[in-house]
């Protein structure tokens, strides 16, 4: 990782070789790959344009763009460089994605209103590409809100194009259009498919953890159970809850009252349970396994029970890499819920499988996009919480 | 008083604890010496009932381990440890409060409490309350160790080679302040160790285990004197004598008459063995004993080595 505290001349052109390798791949794409591609309408194959074809001048000014960020990650710029850097490839980022707006209005405006205009290969490039500019600038940016920044500028900037009706035409936005109706219902159901079955998980597997660190017969058990529930494809797990709940919702009134079955919510969130179960109860298995004895030992030579020495010594000192396990059962959570579609049970993963039996690439990023988001922020919240957490106990994390 | 009365645990086939019976007054320091393997930290442990007895019992002034629950029991026995086991994610202070708060002490007698025991153990509050135990260098770590397991003032001290792991010279201090800190607190104590040399220095009793069985017990001096077998002669081995003589200072022996020649001269505080140390170094046969101004006699090589043993 690099460094956040301003570190050394390794970390510094590390962080360098990461700009110049963002900055060229942005460069290239453009000069060379389809950036956009126009279609009549939904169905049919479009053409692909480079940007110079698709934009006039601003596909120049683009170039020129991508290339001032190469000789800006070239220049030593001192303290502020990082931030220079940082908010250039915005710029950039911007200019690209404002240019195909333009295109995309002026391709509607001869074709009509069922016209579509899709980013193509080399937009996808240039976002990577930038995305590693900004990751090295960050890396290069010895002050927090100097990082603030560098990643709000994109999001506000690309805010402010999509406010101004710059993007209205472009396909992405368009297939939103038509997907908003049922967005929020379809990211609200996502979100409790990962959120709750990582609490499920939370309630579920530190117990298990704990039970498997005190006793290795329940570790045998626990843990065997929970690797071969890892190695079951998912959609084979789904399709095998599937009979198994359609039969407890047939035969006991309780489940069937609650919306048990073999269709909808309840075997999408057991599978996901079950697989955000192991790298909780894993981890905190580990971390309680990794205690000093001698610890443990004066705990309970003091006079602390099991219950006192599990509060107050084992999962305080254990809490770090607890953490870590939650935050990895989310993740794995919030990009696992995209089953629930296959049965019914709603998510954006509906939205994802609706583009792609259209063949619509836009609208399944209308449904992909706000998964790989929800991740990211969930990733980066907690790994903030596990740092703020690993000041006590690091030396066991 | 502790008293164990025919203690044993089993594991599988193998006895750690075999049918031992032993009483340790009230104030003294004994001390559970032998070889790894002896069952002596064991033996510690039935008696805080870490390790629960097979059979036979265990009493503390009377009343039998057994009597309360193993948590209350605990909290008020004191207990230190070889690698020390401070709580990593608490500071010294929430350290040293352990069983006060497992008692239910308030927050005012706590703090008091605490600054007194730092003070006791020779670190300075003020500096070492708020610290983390991965600030602390080792010696300072068990000092801590000594303190927390004081906290409450517990009339018994169990410890497990509670200065093992450190450095000779930190070794040595500790066990010298350690002494000193018994000497005043008169606090019945129970110290593991496997190290001769700590066992003579600080021990009023010695009890020498082997096998789960105690082989003899008795004050250093009677265990040198009067070895009942062959295996407490050659566990303590040629320098017994040697370690008898730290015990001892010259004012615990009979001066003979002040001498007429030049001799290396020692104080009365000054003990047998350093007394022996200087007649080596200076090639005397016998040394003269100066209290400031006043010379109080002599004593000799001859003096020093029969009187050890029919006097201590």
């Amino acid at each position: 990782m690099l460094a956040y505290s301003g570190a050394g001349a390794a970390q510094r052109s590390t962080a360098a070789v990461i700009g110049i390798t963002g900055s060229s791949l942005g460069l290239l794409a453009t000069l060379a790959l389809p950036f956009v591609s126009f279609r009549p309408n939904r169905i049919v194959d479009g053409t692909a344009a480079t940007a110079i074809e698709a934009f006039g001048p601003w596909g120049w000014i683009l170039t020129i763009g991508w290339l001032a960020l190469g000789a800006l990650t070239l220049m030593p710029l001192g303290r502020f460089g990082g931030l220079t850097r940082g908010v250039s490839a915005s710029v950039v980022l911007a200019i690209g994605v404002g240019a195909s707006g333009c295109a995309a209005i002026d391709y509607a405006a001869t074709q009509g209103s069922v016209a579509r205009t899709s980013f193509s290969v080399a937009f996808y490039l240039s976002l990577l590409g930038a995305f590693l500019v900004l990751y090295a600038a960050a890396g290069q940016t010895p002050y927090r809100i100097g990082r603030l920044v560098i990643w709000t500028a994109p999001v506000l900037l690309l805010a402010t194009l999509a406010a101004s009706g710059v993007l209205a035409e472009l396909g992405i936005v368009r297939e939103w259009a038509f997907a908003k109706a049922t967005f929020a219902r379809e990211f609200r159901r996502h979100m409790a498919y990962a959120l709750g079955a990582t609490a499920g998980a939370v309630a579920l597997g530190i117990p298990f953890g704990i039970l498997s660190a005190r006793d290795r017969r329940a570790e045998t058990i626990v843990m065997g159970a929970l690797n071969l529930g890892q190695v079951f494809p998912a959609l084979a797990f789904v399709g095998l809850m599937m009979p198994i709940l359609g039969a407890l919702g047939d035969r006991v009134a309780l489940f069937d009252a609650i919306g048990i079955s073999g269709i909808g919510w309840a075997p999408v969130f057991i599978v996901l349970l079950v697989y955000a179960l192991f790298p909780i109860t894993r981890n905190t298995l580990v971390a309680i396994r990794q205690i000093d004895p001698a610890v443990l030992d004066t705990a309970r030579g003091m006079g602390m029970g099991r219950w006192r020495s599990l509060a107050e010594v084992e999962l305080p000192l254990a809490f770090p890499v607890v953490l870590a396990g939650i935050r990895i059962a989310l993740v794995q959570s919030t990009a696992g819920a995209i089953i629930a579609a296959f049965v019914g049970g709603g998510g954006l993963g509906t939205i994802m499988f609706f583009g792609l039996e259209q063949t619509s690439m836009d609208l399944v990023l209308v449904g992909v996009l706000p998964i790989v988001a929800l991740a990211l922020v969930f990733d980066a919240g907690l790994r903030a919480v596990e740092r703020m957490a690993g000041g006590s106990g690091e030396a066991y994390a | 008083m502790i008293e164990l009365r025919g203690a044993t645990k089993r594991y599988d086939a193998t006895v750690a604890v075999d049918d031992v019976s032993l009483t340790v007054p009230d104030g003294e320091l004994t001390i559970l010496l032998g070889p790894s393997g002896c069952g002596k930290t064991t033996l510690l442990r039935t008696i805080n009932r870490m390790v629960e007895i097979d059979a036979g019992e265990v009493l503390i002034d009377g009343t039998a381990t057994t009597a309360v629950p193993p948590q209350e029991l605990r909290r008020h026995i004191g207990y230190a440890i070889q690698s020390v086991g401070l709580f990593p994610h608490m500071t010294v202070r929430r350290n040293i409060a352990t069983v006060p708060r497992l008692l239910g002490w308030d927050a005012a007698r706590i703090d008091e409490r605490v600054s007194e025991l730092l003070s006791l153990v020779g670190l300075d509050p003020a500096a070492y309350a708020e610290k983390r135990p991965n600030e602390l260098s080792g010696g300072e770590a068990q000092r801590i160790g000594v303190a927390r397991a004081l906290a409450a003032d517990p009339p018994v001290l169990l410890m497990d080679e509670p200065f093992g792991a450190l450095d000779p010279i930190n070794r040595e201090r500790l066990q010298r302040e350690f002494a000193a800190l018994h000497k005043r607190l008169g606090k019945t104590v129970v110290f593991v160790t496997h190290d001769i040399e700590e066992a003579v220095l600080l021990g009023d009793r010695i009890v020498l285990m082997r096998e789960g069985r105690i082989v003899q017990s008795g004050s250093p001096e009677e265990l040198w004197r009067g070895p009942e077998h062959q295996f407490v002669r050659d566990f303590f081995g040629d320098e017994f004598g040697l370690r008898i003589l730290s015990r001892h200072r010259i004012a615990d022996l009979t001066p003979g008459p002040a001498p007429e020649r030049a001799l290396p001269e020692v104080r009365p505080d000054t003990n047998l063995r350093d007394a022996l140390a200087i007649m080596v170094t200076e090639s005397a046969d016998s040394v003269v004993i100066r209290d400031g101004d006043r010379i109080i006699g002599s004593l000799s090589f001859c003096d020093i080595v029969t009187q050890v043993r029919e006097t201590t």
